[in-house]
């Protein structure tokens, strides 16, 4: 699967408030226990019950983290986001093994047997969700590596989790010792109420949401480079407002409840709000099958997302794009939108494609040159012999004979594959382009 | 560094202050000195002759939600209680029997008669006998 993501370092202060919120969501109902509290009963003890009090408030967190907030995840960009959740997810495990561990060395006789025709429910219900919640963190990391479809992976991982998640809260009630006032249960019981809640919201209320408002696919197009796009127009006659360079997440020929939807970028113009396209090019288990899709099918759509776009950096002199392969969708809903508005501003698209014919768009971005200030730069892999333009890679080279002598005035945007975003913002620092001017895009988050 | 990695080492220093943050909880609670906290450091006292009763703790469970001699569970922990109650006194409220069953939540108290007929019922209240 391809697609988009996000940007970089928004307002720092954004980000910082928001790790706040979250040390606070994990730490402030283990520290309302101590109030009133019984003497401690040794630093080891503690430490061992406070890390397994700490473990699954981040277990929680870690639903609220995919939950798509769009004002939580702004500041950082959505591939980011989705990126903490999965390395949080590997350090709460460790947090919550090393609550396990610690009793276990510490004070085996407290665990009791582990047989559960014989332990009590409530600790046969923490080792069942310490090892759930190793199984779905195993999963997750190897799930390209063992081919496991996406769709059904993601279906899988929720429910693992939420299963392993009220595991977690049966065990804290029946073993939690902290929890010894009435006050004391009642704040953590509406805090495990609260995540489930939020399971309830993001599984039931959105899609819900969702449903009452179909938009139909109302023509699918091949492009060059086996890409096709979607055009998509609301039912409801609501234009969707976006910023160009946005993405939305699509289900297509299924529930909005299935949990099927892929994340796209939008590539048409954000001033044509009444019909959006997507183009989407066949490389995954989804992707390929968009060509059988029919006009006048129904389609669900939760847009806007995303931080990757111009309209975050108004005041540039002008604007550079970088784009790998279908890298270049984002790129086209910018171009388009700058077009549809009548923006003179300079700008430069560097476009890397392997061979000329595979190239999308190539002749609505040579069209495109008549209403905008567009230098093109196409750069081939394996191009003719007769080939005239740039070759191979987009190197510091290739960027410094085509951006111009106030680029550094200029802000960058880069989606293509991991390698070339990386070598291009290397490139872009040596020629001296500030890093806060520097957009990128990872391609394939999810 | 990419954005990758920046959310990697965003992920660890999160979760190191959560830890740090767990370790300052365990710490403030301990600061004054901890009354029971020498159980938890206590050399083991256990003999030859109590090894029977020992075990029968350990296999009850009892641990889960008591310590005794230093080992266990040091939220309840059971060291002299063989000098406030008598046996019977011992029995009822190792096993949740007659009066004593009120003063258990329920799902404790069912957790604990379910051991009252085990074979090594009485070698665990001799254990918990000499616990002086």
């Amino acid at each position: 699967m391809t697609f988009p993501a996000q940007q970089t370092h928004r307002t720092a202060l954004d980000a910082l408030l928001w790790l706040a919120v979250y040390l606070l969501a994990v730490t402030v109902p283990l520290f309302a226990l101590l109030p009133g509290s019984a003497p401690g009963l040794g630093f080891t003890w503690d430490f061992a019950m406070a890390l397994g009090y700490a473990g699954l408030a981040m277990l929680g967190v870690q639903f609220g983290l995919t939950a798509r907030f769009r004002r939580a995840t702004a500041p950082f960009g959505i591939d980011i986001v989705y990126y903490f959740h999965r390395y949080l997810a590997v350090f709460a495990l460790a947090v919550i093994a090393g609550h396990y561990a610690m009793l276990r060395v510490m004070h085996p006789d407290v665990l009791g047997s582990a047989n559960p025709a014989s332990a009590p429910g409530h600790m046969t219900a923490g080792r069942v969700a310490l090892a759930l919640f190793a199984l779905v963190v195993g999963i997750a990391l190897l799930r390209k590596r063992v081919d496991l479809e996406y769709d059904r992976w993601r279906f899988v991982h929720a429910m693992l989790a939420t299963a392993a998640f009220g595991l977690a809260l049966w065990h804290l009630h029946g073993a939690g010792r902290y929890l010894d006032t009435a006050w004391k249960q009642w704040l953590w019981g509406v805090y495990g109420a609260f995540w489930v809640a939020l399971i309830f919201y993001v599984r039931v209320v959105r899609p819900a949401h969702a449903t009452a408002h179909p938009w139909t696919v109302t023509e699918v197009r091949p492009e060059r480079g086996q890409v096709w796009t979607l055009a998509l127009e609301p039912r409801s006659g609501t234009p969707l407002r976006f910023a160009p360079g946005q993405f939305a997440w699509l289900t297509l020929r299924a529930s909005p409840f299935a949990m099927r939807e892929h994340p796209f970028s939008i590539a048409s113009s954000a001033e044509r709000g009444q019909r959006i396209e997507v183009s989407i090019k066949a490389l995954g288990d989804f992707t390929s099958t968009i060509r059988d899709i029919k006009a006048g099918e129904t389609a669900w759509i939760d847009a806007p997302y995303g931080t990757f776009s111009i309209d975050d950096a108004p005041e540039a002199a002008g604007y550079a794009f970088v784009a790998g392969g279908i890298g270049i969708g984002p790129i086209m809903s910018m171009l388009r939108t700058l077009a549809d508005r009548g923006d003179r501003r300079p700008l430069v698209l560097f476009y890397g494609n392997r061979v000329w014919d595979r190239v999308a768009f190539r002749e609505e971005l040579d069209a495109l040159r008549t209403r905008l200030n567009l230098h093109l730069v196409h750069v081939l892999l394996e191009p003719a012999p007769d080939w005239t333009g740039e070759r191979g890679f987009v190197t510091e080279d290739v960027l410094m004979r085509h951006l111009p002598i106030e680029r550094h005035r200029f802000h960058c945007f880069l989606c293509g594959p991991t390698p070339m975003t990386r070598s291009v913002e290397q490139g872009l620092a040596a020629l001296g382009i500030p890093a806060a001017h520097v957009h990128s895009e990872i391609f394939d988050w999810v | 560094m990419t954005r990758q990695s920046r959310a990697r080492w965003l992920a660890f220093a999160t979760a190191l202050l959560v830890v740090l943050l767990a370790a300052l909880f365990a710490w403030l609670r301990n600061l004054p000195p901890a009354l029971q906290a020498g159980a938890l450091h206590a050399p083991k006292t256990s003999s030859a002759s109590d090894e029977p009763g020992r075990a029968a703790f350990v296999r009850a469970g009892c641990g889960g939600c008591h310590s005794a001699e230093g080992r266990g569970n040091p939220a309840y922990p059971l060291d002299g209680v063989g000098a406030r109650l008598d046996r019977e006194s011992l029995r009822d409220a190792a096993f949740a029997l007659g009066g004593a069953a009120e003063r258990f939540p329920p799902a404790v108290a069912q957790r604990k008669r379910a051991h009252a007929n085990d074979a090594d019922a009485e070698a665990l209240l001799a254990y918990l006998q000499q616990l002086k």
